[in-house]
């Protein structure tokens, strides 16, 4: 397992945490404090990519993360959003299969 | 081309051809109860583990040199059990059966690995028995997709009609949905019409 660590900019005097700096040109937007430190927000387990068998990973909306081993190895499509949770593209796997035998 | 070759020589040799039927369909069809009720029969010994929770089976298990002798001819085959075939597997669904989450979600990797190798062995196998819980309808992505898929490889295959001894259980309705392919409905757990199933595994993979 590896760690993922997201940094952001924390107000010293309300504490408050922003990702962007741009929202931060006219201060704090809660209270209006000029000071900040640089921190960690959280931090997410994250699988290696020898764990996961997924190939395509859905971790919100929009913002999708492809394992290339598997999908190199086993000529599969399957998708994920949650660990455990797995929706597998029969049709790609037995197209493939296939193709091959003639 | 390779293959028509290869049954031309056997044929001219008089060699017999290695059978391997595959046993496929959905989790909890009751795959590996046929796979033991086969191998009880004519081995003598069961194949695999058999269990109320979805995807127990998540490996490919072989039995080879099987002999069903029905009305004095032979059949000769290796019987593959594979894994469930499914579009989705989610953790969850293993939940109410008493597994933690860790161990849910071990099983549901494991289940689709399962199913990624039980398609691959599709290119191994000569012949399918396509077992289907006649309680649910057949109707689903996984069955239409298999079924297809045997079509195009010229692959030869029975749909078996499992858990006839159910009371909600319809071997008529696979029929209706399957029209043009032989439908054995059985209790493999039951053992009930198993003698019609040998009768037609013989006439359709010798």
């Amino acid at each position: 397992m590896r760690r993922l660590v997201i940094l952001v900019h924390q107000c010293i005097n309300c504490g408050a945490k922003y990702k962007s700096v741009a929202e931060l040109s006219e201060g704090c937007p809660k209270c209006g404090g000029r000071y900040f430190k640089y921190t960690h927000k959280k931090r997410r387990e994250d699988k290696s990519p020898g764990d996961s068998i997924e190939t395509i990973m859905i971790h919100e909306n929009g913002i999708y993360e492809i394992n290339l081993t598997p999908l190199l190895k086993d000529d599969s499509i399957i998708v994920s959003d949650e660990e455990g949770k797995y929706v597998i593209d029969l049709n790609f796997l037995l197209k493939k299969n296939l193709k091959k035998r003639f | 081309m390779n293959n028509f070759f290869k049954t031309l020589l056997d044929r001219l040799l008089r060699r017999r051809r290695k059978v391997k039927i595959g046993l496929y369909g959905h989790p909890n069809s009751g795959k590996t109860t046929l796979a033991n009720t086969i191998c009880e029969d004519w081995i003598g010994k069961p194949l695999g583990v058999i269990s109320d929770i979805p995807h127990e089976t998540r490996t490919v298990y072989k039995q080879e040199e099987v002999v069903i002798e029905k009305d004095g001819a032979k059949l000769y085959f290796d019987i593959i059990d594979t894994p469930g075939v499914a579009t989705k597997v989610d953790y969850k669904n293993f939940l109410k059966y008493g597994l933690s989450e860790r161990e849910a979600k071990e099983r549901a990797k494991e289940a689709t690995k399962g199913i990624i190798e039980a398609i691959k062995w599709l290119d191994d196998v000569t012949g399918v028995l396509l077992v289907m819980d006649s309680a649910e309808d057949p109707l689903t992505q996984a069955n239409i997709t298999i079924i297809g898929n045997l079509e195009a490889r010229k692959i030869p295959f029975l749909i078996i009609a499992n858990k006839i001894d159910l009371p909600e259980s319809s071997a008529d309705r696979i029929s209706a949905v399957f029209p043009q392919h032989t439908v054995v409905p059985i209790s493999a757990l039951h053992r009930e019409n198993i003698e019609q199933l040998y009768m037609e595994m013989v006439k359709r993979f010798r």
